[in-house]
């Protein structure tokens, strides 16, 4: 009965879609044969990859489009600042402006603060409404893949416009890093690509009790990885000697989002990974609670919070690293290091501070999932994926569109300072801003926009970036990603059992007489439930992998 | 009665209140304590019913947001008072025949009824549902998915209607030839005003503190907000903004009190309604005598 | 006999309007929509829909029997709600009839009021209220009120053997309102004549509430138990997620079906799965509380759900 009732109303539903597209399909025919009339170009259709466009009219397999007819995309972004909303239409207007005359496309802002996005994104992508370009995390793209919501790019990309992106992003590997079962579902930001581990300390204590120049930490590219740095030794002398000297302070503070990452290629999920200590070069997964790194790494964590360096609620604290240190009760914390880093740790920290690279001679390195955070990608239902697909490219290869998405008007929103760099303009300020995004990490190609200069970044910004990433090693298998489908079962029950150990763990607070126990039960755990299916799964992906390359 | 000393049964049960009310009230004590405590105080020294630096950064902020704010009151509290008014009526409509002792197929109602509180299809076919309906982005997609009628409401209700209105007023109106219609309106829900009035305040703190509609089914129309969606996008933005180590964030992250921010946001969001409280009292504080609605 | 018929019928009909709104809302909001529930046994994609997507039997459900803890989990889930519903219901009437005895009109407002305060304090509030008493660096309770007892601090967050207890406090702090609330209006709704005729025959207060009182609760207590039993498999996320603030080390008594859901599937959202989970939970429900309400049914026919 109740069937019944569900089919009847899917029926209607359904209907009442294929009603609209059939509608939308006329119109566009319409359009396309006006259009071909007047601009006198009557070639429809054939094309197979790529948009075409001439003097103000671009043609797709799909339709036609002019300046006064052109295609409407809905564009999806994630908005983590404050806009004022009658300036977000004046830049749309802006973007209008420019993109119909020489894209004939007509974009809509659809903003979304990150809350919406995670909720709002599935039910879009799943209902079939209107939407074009979004952004889509490489976490969430499987399962919005294996629902059917977004598009594989692939198709597109023997074009002028694929060859844009590929060029923005540097070379193929990299154009192509959000694969994910095979399919290419976006492309990364050009954004920093890895970062080195380090320790960040308080200066004035450094100075106090002569680290600074024992170790020689006041350096003003100390961000900038040049082979030097310290040793977990070393940390562990400063610790002792801060705990005599400020008995009462946080030595060393961590916390559930404070944690020294360690050196894998976590091959996504970190259930069999590389371990890229024991062989820079190995293809061989391992179980990375089973390495002696981590297990050298969480014996040391329990041995000082024995020793009481360690914050006492780290495996249940959630306060951010730098706020702990903006509260002056704190010594130093464990950090990656990019460049730039160092003036924007000094801000967000509210005090002087050393970043210094920790075992200077394990550098940090280029992984897949890094690369392909979050991606530009085209969802299921756009009416015309090859205009999508143009606008994506835009992204990467436009920089007028770029800074007018990111930054909004010059003048108006932003200002060009003299040395290239923009800010809010005068009588503005992060606090009473009306348009600015700065969020170029989830799309696009940030490189060709313009530099915000908050005193975080000067002129060079994006060459230091450019160049810590060419400077990259690349993890042996960068450009992998394992296809999970058919393990979701076991990811399911692992991921449930490490959310039990892993904070303990790896902040301490186990303590050393209970490390060596918990590590073993862990692991046994982790094995009851398939961890070895995993990994020779795993192992079998990236073996073939290899040999097809 | 007023000249007669308590009774050690009286001195001990107010006791006890007295000190459950305590044992209430000092979280809230702590909460609004936290919320004007300095940032860094905050983090150093934790949560302290005596805070050893105070700070109104946190309302700053909050109040940065203006007229926003404003209408996210506004719209808290128009979608609650036209939400209550809905629940309680459909929600009595139903109870009612539900507890008529001889209806035919009154147990198949029930059934239908509560099955409604075990089983749930899911959030996508859910949001298919009500956006084919057109309720996106207008204020009813504040007021109709999902709180407009419980089924444990509508049981509590129908429990209440059969056990406390006697039998033989129905008999007796009955008699007088009353219809049902007349019946319900001035014998059930006079009766009922007791379990109504304490449903309404259970749908109307539901109403208030419902951030999931506007969440869903409000993706351009950000203008209906309610209390809660903006606060809820306020903390989520400023958690991500300040976790975010991607550069040009420093300088706006540095500035916000993000701790105490989140404590300073649930107390702006719960401080209407404690005001409110006191004054629904009045609704349900006295007895009813059966006898004087029949008189 | 016909016009017996018309009379039946013109009796019932208008019941059957009243009844139509709401029963219109339900199919909307919830029957219809329960289709999703398909998705539960199949690999859910856009593209095919929901009737079109491959059936895949009962593989969305092996996760939740994967791990060797579903045992444990279970067990935590159902004693926890035994616990809650039987502490809930007797400390609810308890507070209820103090409540209505209260000295003073003034009295009785604010406990009225206050006991419904805590309805307004989210998961995620009251975890960092309680972490605020019970952390180890900064909490108020090893800082301030164990030293002054000259005890020694305890690590609250790594010690699982205190959580029963701490949890089913905070339960009580947060729920206890709303029985109380329910239990009041079905002692205001008592005709008040009858108290005052016992009164007059110089019933004891104890023998007015065990005669009078108790027994007019009685179905409001079996609806709210019958209720909750369906949903003994479901527990309050975030009070089992929040206030223990993830910790590893509590798991063997914090654990419970949603958390361990949400655990698993945080970093993979399958919606497949997911459903899965629901239906477990509230096919069991289901399954008590049919045999529940049919006990009740035996003894007293009026007091049953359905």
């Amino acid at each position: 009965m109740i069937n019944v009732i569900y089919y009847i109303i899917l029926y209607i539903l359904k209907e009442d879609y294929n009603m609209k597209n059939k509608k939308l399909i006329s119109r566009l025919l319409v359009a396309a044969m006006t259009a071909g009339t007047i601009a006198g170009y009557g070639n429809t259709g054939s094309i197979v990859a790529g948009a075409a466009s001439e003097e103000g009219v671009t043609t797709t397999s799909i339709g036609t489009y002019t300046v006064d007819d052109p295609y409407h995309l809905v564009f999806e972004y994630c908005e983590v600042s404050d806009t004022d909303a009658d300036a977000r239409a004046a830049v749309e207007a802006a973007v209008n402006e420019y993109m119909i005359p020489n894209y004939q496309i007509e974009v809509e802002f659809l903003p979304m603060s990150i809350a919406d996005y995670y909720a709002n994104t599935p039910l879009m992508l799943s209902s079939g409404e209107e939407l074009d370009v979004l952004p889509i995390m490489f976490s969430t793209a499987s399962s919005w893949l294996s629902m059917g919501g977004i598009l594989d790019l692939a198709p597109y990309m023997d074009s002028e416009e694929g060859q844009k992106i590929i060029e923005a992003l540097g070379d193929e590997e990299t154009a192509y890093a959000a694969t994910c079962n095979g399919v290419l579902f976006g492309f990364p930001a050009n954004k920093e690509f890895y970062s080195n581990r380090g320790f960040l300390l308080r200066a004035d204590i450094c100075d106090e009790l002569g680290f600074t120049e024992k170790y020689n930490l006041d350096r003003p590219d100390a961000d900038i990885y040049d082979g030097t740095g310290i040793s977990w030794e070393d940390e562990e002398a400063m610790l002792v000697a801060v705990k005599e000297a400020y008995p009462d302070m946080t030595a060393f503070y961590l916390s559930t989002t404070a944690k020294a990452d360690l050196l894998f290629d976590l091959l996504d999920d970190g259930f069999g990974v590389l371990d890229m200590v024991a062989d820079r070069e190995g293809t061989t997964v391992v179980n990375m609670y089973e390495t002696e790194q981590y297990r050298e790494h969480v014996k040391r964590m329990a041995d000082w919070y024995d020793k009481g360096y360690i914050y006492k609620d780290a495996a249940t604290g959630s306060t951010r690293a730098d706020e702990m240190m903006r509260a002056g009760n704190t010594f130093s914390y464990p950090t990656n290091i990019v460049p730039g880093a160092l003036i924007g740790t000094n801000i967000s920290n509210g005090c002087k501070c050393y970043l210094v690279h920790r075992e200077p001679e394990k550098k940090g390195f280029i992984t897949t999932s890094d690369v392909s955070f979050m991606n530009a990608g085209i969802a299921t239902q756009s009416k015309d994926p090859e205009m999508a697909f143009k606008f994506i490219s835009a992204l990467y290869s436009d920089p007028t569109l770029f800074n007018l998405w990111q930054f909004g008007i010059e003048g108006v929103h932003y200002q060009l300072l003299e040395d290239g760099t923009a800010y809010y303009v005068e009588g503005e300020n992060a606090s009473n801003y009306k348009y600015h995004q700065n969020s170029g990490w989830q799309m696009g190609d940030q490189f060709k926009g313009l530099v915000w200069n908050d005193g975080t970044a000067g002129p060079d910004y994006w060459d230091a970036l450019k160049e810590h990433n060419q400077k990259g090693d690349r993890s042996p298998v960068y450009g992998f990603r394992w296809d999970s489908t058919e393990y979701s079962t076991e990811l399911t029950a692992l991921n449930a059992i490490k959310e039990q150990y892993i904070y303990q763990l790896e902040t301490g607070t186990c303590g050393s007489d209970n490390v060596d126990d918990l590590l073993e039960e862990f692991n046994e755990a982790l094995y009851n439930v398939g961890l070895q299916d995993i990994m020779d799964a795993k192992q079998a992906q990236i073996d073939a992998w290899l040999a097809a390359k | 009665m007023k000249e007669k000393p308590y009774s050690a049964y009286q001195i001990v049960s107010n006791l006890i209140m007295i000190l459950w009310a305590v044992i209430i009230i000092l979280p809230f004590v702590l909460l609004l304590m936290s919320s004007i405590t300095e940032e860094n105080a905050l983090i150093r020294y934790g949560y302290s019913f005596f805070p050893k630096k105070l700070s109104l950064e946190s309302y700053a902020y909050i109040l940065n947001s203006g007229e926003k704010i404003l209408r996210a009151y506004g719209v808290s509290i128009l979608v609650t008072a036209v939400g209550v008014i809905l629940n309680v009526a459909l929600s009595a409509m139903m109870a009612y025949p539900l507890s008529v002792k001889d209806l035919p197929g009154k147990r198949l109602l029930s059934f239908y009824v509560f099955f409604t509180m075990l089983f749930n299809g899911g959030i996508v076919p859910s949001y298919m549902m009500w956006s084919s309906l057109g309720i996106k982005d207008t204020i009813f997609a504040q007021i109709l998915p999902n709180l407009l009628v419980s089924a444990w409401n509508v049981m509590i209700i129908r429990t209440y209607f059969t056990t406390s209105i006697p039998d033989s007023l129905y008999e007796a109106a009955e008699i007088d030839g009353a219809s049902q219609f007349v019946i319900f309106w001035k014998v059930v829900i006079p009766l009922g005003k007791p379990i109504l009035i304490t449903i309404g305040i259970f749908s109307g703190l539901s109403y208030w503190n419902d951030w999931t509609n506007g969440l869903y089914y409000l993706q351009k129309n950000k203008d209906l907000y309610n209390v809660q969606n903006l606060l809820n996008q306020m903390v989520t933005n400023i958690s991500y903004l300040t976790k975010s180590s991607y550069s040009g964030m420093a300088e706006a992250a540095a500035k916000i009190p993000a701790t105490g921010i989140q404590m300073a946001i649930a107390f702006v969001a719960i401080l209407p309604v404690m005001l409110v409280f006191p004054f629904l009292q009045k609704y349900y504080t006295k007895g009813l005598t059966v006898g004087s609605v029949k008189g | 006999m016909k016009t017996k018929g018309k009379l039946r019928l013109k009796r019932y009909l208008p019941l059957y309007f009243l009844f139509l709104p709401g029963g219109l809302y339900l199919l909307i909001n919830n029957y219809i929509p329960l289709g999703g529930l398909v998705i539960a046994f199949k690999q859910y994609n856009v593209r095919d829909g929901l009737w079109g997507s491959p059936f895949v039997g009962l593989k969305n459900f092996k996760f939740l029997f994967a791990t060797g803890d579903a045992l444990l989990i279970t067990r935590n889930t159902i004693l926890y709600n035994v616990v809650f519903i039987t502490l809930n219901t007797v400390i609810g009437i308890v507070f209820a009839i103090f409540i209505c005895d209260a000295v003073s009109n003034r009295l009785k407002k604010v406990y009225q009021s206050v006991i419904l305060f805590p309805y307004l304090m989210s998961a995620v509030i009251l975890g960092y209220i309680v972490y605020a008493f019970l952390g180890t660096e900064n909490g108020i309770v090893n800082n301030t009120i164990l030293p002054l007892l000259g005890k020694e601090p305890i690590m609250w967050y790594q010690e699982a053997g205190y959580w029963p207890f701490i949890l089913t406090f905070a339960n009580m702090w947060k729920g206890t309102g709303y029985g109380c609330l329910l239990y009041i209006s079905a002692i205001n709704g008592i005709d008040t004549s009858l108290f005052e005729a016992a009164a007059l025959d110089g019933a004891s207060r104890w023998q007015r509430i065990k005669a009078i009182t108790l027994p007019s609760l009685v179905p409001t207590i079996i609806t709210t138990t019958l209720m909750h039993i369906g949903r003994i498999f479901y527990s309050d996320f975030g009070l089992f997620y929040q206030v223990p603030r993830n910790s590893g080390a509590l798991f063997r008594t914090t654990n419970v079906i949603d958390t361990y859901v949400y655990r698993g599937l945080m970093e993979q959202s399958n919606v497949g799965m997911s459903a899965a989970a629901g239906f477990y939970q509230s096919i069991i429900g289901f399954l008590l509380v049919v045999l529940a309400n049919y006990v009740v049914r035996k003894i007293s026919e009026e007091n049953a759900l359905f």
